[in-house]
């Protein structure tokens, strides 16, 4: 069999085992790594993803009590069912490294409605099967699609996001979006998830942006109120997380917040060359950005007490 | 305090957030509070009940049939009634008027319209089209029933009808996320109708620019024109913020509009998703 390549150093062969996973071939050896999938009513996008992940003999789903098929499209698929009560992200994903035993030592986590390409499924392969990494954990670049379009400038790709680890070794922060606190050394790998936010269609991605918006509100609030803006974050060339983030706390400063995002990533981003979807996308987050104002408003009203 | 003659009947569904406010701005001063529920499965009961007031049960059967059935059943001994959705109130202004008149023996109207207005991220809506807004919402009883439709109904009065002069509050305290998620429901509902117009076949759905009558016009402008239209939701704010003077509520009234606004846009973004699947749909 064909050593994995090692994915830090490019591209190489594909392993063999990984090449025949179809067809007449024996069962293929499965990939030494954990899945941690987050999961409420995602019977729609389930199929799509566990089919990208069936290189895994331990996929647990974290459910937050789905209503629909849910539970049942995931004892079927072989994975492992845990369910609690949701109360915000980064709480929900901590309790998880922190209290589910994975069988390996590396942890994959996805969302239900994103897709891992073959590509990545190599990587993690190569990764988990050599035994000393210094690394604790990987981050991978997110491809947004919407009406069937990668949102290649509207998305501003490549966003990394970490998505390989060891549970022991990462913490999570914010309610909402949240951001890996990671205790030793990171890697990127080149190396792209395909994430379907607009799978459900709109009215449920409004939904969902709307109880993101009412918990962005809350981290608005928190770091106003914390005095720690960053200010020369927004220079930081080196640290694309720390300038995100100090932008964003400066951002919630500006009036006509909505606007500028709009006109930042339709304009400045070239978001104009990603089509109607781009377009469209723009729109849709700087209405976001407006519901998150709006939330961050009457927040302000209730610390004052005054009357709502 | 001798009470007033008068009987409030608040229809409810699920009102917990609301209702203590809409029955301690009536409890003191009316002779009864009734609350109609029907059928909510948060605390609405509960608070009805340790404020005074007298739960009453009846299936949904829509606004116009539910209100009339509340009007012709529940046991009133006021000649007067008023009609208050839990998330108004009765301002102390409009109760002393209230008072007033209903106490007035030698009074011979027979329902009373009272102008109502918005509160928005704790601030008055004076403008943007939101006020005046005036609901006959004060009548002698048996003298005045809802039309019965399915929305937007009105009341048909038996009798001379006036105005009062101070203004009921609105004021949904659920909160701004519950607002979103209302837009988000109301706006698919509005896009799958333009849908429907714009993917229909009939000639009689669409309605003529000429030669037709005005209705004909009217539905034409309303399914081919306005649906078809650029930035509609730009439009709608500029006419709330410009026209119906939403400036002039200062910075509460420049983000009303903009999310009423956003509402428009919501409607406009998801009949272009349906359309988008529709054309798919055609191309296979």
């Amino acid at each position: 069999m064909t050593a994995p390549q090692d994915p830090e150093r490019g591209m190489g062969v594909s392993p063999m085992h990984l090449q025949k996973s179809m067809g007449e071939t024996p069962m293929p050896r499965k990939v030494a790594c954990s899945v941690l999938l987050l999961t409420l009513n995602e019977e729609i996008n389930l199929p799509r993803c566990l089919a990208s992940l069936t290189w895994c003999d331990d996929i647990v789903v974290l459910d937050s009590f789905s209503t629909d098929r849910t539970v049942e499209i995931c004892k079927a698929a072989g994975c492992r069912v845990i369910q609690r009560k949701f109360d915000n992200w980064s709480s929900h994903q901590n309790w998880a490294v922190s209290n589910i035993p994975f069988k390996y030592p590396w942890v994959y986590y996805s969302d239900a409605d994103e897709v891992m390409p073959p590509e990545l499924i190599q990587a993690v392969d190569a990764i988990t099967s050599a035994p000393d990494r210094k690394a604790v954990a990987f981050g991978v670049r997110r491809k947004e699609m919407f009406w069937g379009r990668w949102l290649r400038h509207s998305s501003m790709y490549p966003i990394w996001i970490l998505r390989l680890f060891r549970p022991e070794k990462i913490r999570w922060e914010r309610l909402v979006n949240p951001v890996a606190v990671v205790d030793g050394p990171t890697v990127r790998l080149q190396r792209d998830i395909i994430h379907y936010s607009f799978s459900k269609g709109l009215h449920e991605w409004v939904e969902k942006h709307n109880k993101y918006a009412h918990f962005e509100a809350q981290e608005a609030m928190r770091v106003s109120k914390s005095g720690v803006d960053d200010f020369w974050g927004i220079f930081s060339v080196g640290d694309p997380l720390r300038r995100r983030k100090a932008m964003k706390a400066m951002s919630y400063r500006m009036p006509l917040r909505p606007l500028l995002r709009f006109i930042y990533m339709y304009f400045l981003k070239l978001g104009m060359l990603d089509g109607r979807p781009g377009l469209t996308y723009c729109r849709l987050i700087a209405m976001y950005e407006f519901f998150i104002d709006l939330n961050v408003k009457e927040l302000r009203r209730r610390e004052k007490s005054l009357p709502l | 305090m001798a009470k007033a003659p008068v009987s409030i009947m608040i229809p409810t569904k699920d009102e917990e957030k609301n209702l203590p406010f809409a029955i301690a701005s009536v409890t003191e001063w009316a002779t009864d509070v009734f609350v109609l529920d029907s059928g909510s499965t948060d605390r609405t009961k509960e608070i009805a009940e340790s404020m005074g007031a007298q739960f009453v049960f009846h299936q949904w059967q829509g606004y116009a049939r539910s209100k009339n059935w509340g009007l012709d059943n529940l046991p009133f001994t006021t000649p007067w009634v008023f009609i208050l959705d839990a998330d108004e109130l009765i301002t102390p202004e409009l109760r002393d008027e209230i008072i007033r008149i209903t106490s007035d023996t030698t009074n011979d109207v027979a329902g009373y319209y009272i102008n109502r207005f918005f509160i928005f991220l704790g601030k008055r809506i004076r403008h943007c089209g939101y006020y005046p807004s005036w609901n006959l919402r004060l009548l002698r009883r048996g003298k005045a029933r809802y039309e019965e439709r399915e929305v937007h109904e009105h009341m048909v009065v038996d009798g001379k009808v006036d105005y009062l002069k101070h203004d009921m509050e609105h004021n949904d305290r659920r909160g701004i996320a519950y607002s979103i998620a209302k837009h988000n429901h109301y706006s698919t509902l509005e896009a799958r109708e333009y849908f429907k117009v714009l993917t229909s076949q009939s000639a009689a759905d669409k309605g003529r620019l000429f030669g037709g009558s005005p209705v004909e016009r009217r539905r034409w402008v309303k399914t081919v024109l306005w649906p078809k239209l650029p930035v509609r939701w730009v439009f709608r704010w500029v006419y709330m913020y410009f026209l119906r003077l939403g400036f002039m509520d200062g910075d509460v009234g420049f983000h009303f509009c903009l999310f009423l606004a956003s509402y428009e846009h919501q409607i406009d973004l998801k009949l272009r998703e349906m359309m988008v699947e529709y054309r798919q749909g055609q191309k296979k």
